[in-house]
């Protein structure tokens, strides 16, 4: 991100957070998106970490953090999109066409055992795995950008890993043994 | 890292790597829309009243003023203790057992405070069990003023990983607020709720504020004790 657009931004010009809002959408929403695991909760979560983000830019001391910073607020943001009660929750699974393959089939499965497994693991555990597996953050870097001990992201993303792989080696076990039998 | 564990990374990166990775037109336009009625906060200040109207910004200035007035006077006035009646003990006036009870005349506060002072139990120098450093420091402390210009307490939190973040520290029962100032916390309030046992203190963060956890820390030192780290450098 142009620290010269951050800076005018910072300013208030509107025209420059535009420029940068434009620049981040994307990335606030696939973030986002990974972590919620909800298109509209993560779209909220996006948009108010945008807001959140006009809104405290004054107190950005270093422009060049931009980019870390945001991640922070869309984080911050999942947290509490996470916790924020809906009156109902749509768990839709898309019906797919009959596969026309064992192959695909099974990597069907895989996937949807996967996205099973995640769900059941709290945002903070969910944002450490995302920003390690998808952004390629090594751990002081995501304790620096979550603004928590390199310990503490340490023991979440060996829990959140943890527990994934328990949930997926129960279920690929289930799946062998039902063949077997 | 095994082979296993390459491949268990990679299954989890591919499936994140298929998840959306564009936002809906409908997220800019809507941020965009919004930004014309989101005022900005001003550089070192989180929160500004400048969505209330003057009359609101006068009542709540001359309520400010009245309260602050009888708390001098308050202040002011010695304390009227019955004989049979002893302080409640607290983290600010921790029980002293090596020293005679105060008297009556010892009680008196010598300054008018206009917020809780931090209780003098938590003064001090703190390290992390993950590494890291936290000290709290008392207002006018030089750490305090020239960092982040207040004469407030402050609050340091040297992780040793990333800048030293320094706030303003506020307490009230039990609760301290942190509004940071400089690190990369810089902006953003912790609310904490002190438990203080001995010398292990846990700091149970309120939803919402820059660390998103717990902080279990163990006394490192008075500030002026042999075992207290050097004092924070921003």
């Amino acid at each position: 991100m142009q620290v010269e657009l951050i800076e005018r931004a910072k300013r208030g010009d509107r025209d420059a957070f535009a420029s940068i809002a434009a620049a981040s959408a994307d990335r606030c929403y696939a973030l986002a998106y990974r972590i919620l695991r909800d298109p509209h909760r993560a779209q909220d979560a996006a948009q108010q970490a945008l807001l959140g983000a006009w809104r405290d830019l004054p107190t950005l001391r270093e422009a060049d953090r931009f980019d870390a910073w945001l991640h922070r607020l869309v984080v911050n943001a999942c947290y509490v999109e996470a916790r924020t009660e809906r009156r109902w929750v749509a768990r839709v699974r898309v019906l797919r066409a009959e596969p026309e393959t064992a192959d695909i089939a099974r990597s069907v499965a895989a996937r949807d055992e996967l996205e099973a497994a995640f769900r059941q693991l709290s945002p903070e555990h969910r944002a450490v795995v995302v920003l390690h597996h998808h952004l390629g953050y090594q751990l002081t870097e995501i304790a620096e950008t979550l603004g928590i001990p390199a310990g503490t992201a340490r023991s979440r993303l060996h829990h959140a890993v943890k527990q994934l792989r328990a949930v997926l080696d129960s279920d690929e076990s289930g799946t062998v043994g039902e063949r077997m039998a | 890292m095994n082979r296993t564990s390459d491949l268990f990374d990679d299954r989890i990166a591919d499936w994140l790597e298929d998840d959306p990775a564009h936002a809906p037109a409908q997220l800019l336009e809507t941020v965009l829309a919004a930004v014309p009625s989101v005022p900005q906060g001003r550089a070192g200040q989180a929160w500004r009243p400048a969505a209330l109207p003057r009359w609101w910004q006068l009542a709540a200035a001359a309520t400010v003023v009245v309260v602050l007035g009888l708390l001098g006077l308050k202040a002011l006035t010695p304390p009227t203790f019955a004989p049979s009646q002893s302080p409640q003990p607290s983290l600010a006036q921790p029980a002293q057992t090596s020293t005679p009870a105060p008297s009556t005349a010892a009680t008196t506060p010598s300054a008018a405070p206009t917020s809780e002072p931090l209780p003098d139990a938590l003064l001090g120098a703190w390290s992390h069990a993950a590494g890291g450093w936290w000290w709290f420091l008392p207002p006018g402390d030089p750490e305090c003023t020239q960092a982040v210009h207040t004469t407030e307490a402050c609050a340091v939190w040297n992780r040793q990983v990333t800048t030293v973040e320094i706030g303003i520290a506020t307490y009230a029962s039990d609760v301290v607020s942190i509004r940071w100032r400089s690190g990369f916390c810089n902006g953003v309030t912790g609310v904490y709720t002190v438990e203080l046992d001995g010398d292990a203190l846990t700091l149970l963060e309120h939803p919402g504020g820059c660390e998103g956890d717990n902080l279990v820390l163990t006394r490192a030192g008075t500030g002026s004790a042999p075992t207290a780290p050097p004092r924070p450098t921003p």
